[in-house]
């Protein structure tokens, strides 16, 4: 006869439908599969344990991705080689230019590109640029959630996320130059 | 309250403002008219919407592996709470 599944529990209620979420962020900061998993079950266990602190009716997602942010530059950072950056921060006026599309200025090239890709060059940018990029603009937070989650000012957030876009669209417009999908050249 | 036109260098710089959803309602009133008047920012505005339209579809639709949520019921099962 089978067992019957436990009941869930307050805290599975509140923390397991933020897993998928979880595990994006967890695959995009460590870069594979199997370290994203074993950092999401810590990232899990460590929220478990620190349940008691967590404040009923805020933002669950906020904790718990803090949590897993806090686990990875603890335990897995030094794991994954990446690509760092000698002026992370370096002050620099948001520079109006940028390189464009070449013959697509809208860029309707990127729809063109398979998701491997984008993955790929999503993943080879610096560990800085990369974790504002997902979390702004593949899990919809806002600035102050994430300056708050990175401990860093609002003004470094908007810094961090314009160039790791611009990085990430340069690299992604060489794609489609080499894919033949767009000409290269300066444009609008 | 500034209802001044915009030029294109601050539509430029208030654009990622604007697409997040984070620029006050003025900024914002004050861009979309600019926007409307002006190509090239439109371009730039396309050329963004495009990127975040590829990033978030590329990205989007992954979850969390079925055996990963088992083992992580089976982990919380075993688990003291703190």
């Amino acid at each position: 006869m089978a067992t019957p599944a436990p009941a869930e529990t307050a805290f599975e209620r509140e923390v397991l439908p933020h897993l998928d979420t979880m595990y994006r962020v967890a695959l995009r900061l460590t870069g594979n599969v199997a370290n994203a998993e074993d950092l999401v079950q810590d990232s899990v266990l460590k929220a478990f344990r620190a349940w008691a602190s967590f404040r009923q009716g805020t933002n669950a997602r906020g904790w718990l991705l803090t949590i897993l942010r806090n686990s990875f530059i603890n335990d897995y950072r030094r794991r994954r080689r990446s690509p760092t950056l000698v002026d992370i921060d370096v002050a620099e006026p948001h520079a109006l230019i940028h390189e464009g599309g070449g013959s697509d200025p809208e860029g309707e090239f990127f729809h063109q590109l398979v998701d491997d890709r984008i993955i790929a060059a999503l993943d080879a940018l610096p560990d800085e640029f990369r974790e504002v990029v997902v979390l702004s603009d593949v899990e919809g937070l806002g600035y102050a959630q994430i300056a708050d989650m990175v401990g860093v000012p609002v003004g470094t957030v908007k810094s961090r996320l314009f160039r790791g876009r611009r990085q990430l669209q340069g690299v992604l417009r060489e794609y489609a130059v080499e894919a033949g999908i767009v000409r290269p050249g300066k444009a609008p | 309250m500034n209802r001044a036109p915009m030029d294109c260098a601050e539509a430029l710089d208030l654009l990622q403002d604007y697409l997040k959803e984070e620029l006050d309602d003025a900024s914002r009133d004050r861009l979309v008219r600019h926007l409307a008047a002006c190509g090239h920012c439109l371009q730039h505005e396309h050329f963004e919407r495009n990127f975040l339209a590829a990033l978030e579809r590329a990205t989007r639709d992954v979850r969390c592996p079925d055996e990963a949520l088992a083992r992580i019921r089976e982990a919380l099962r075993s688990a003291e709470p703190g």
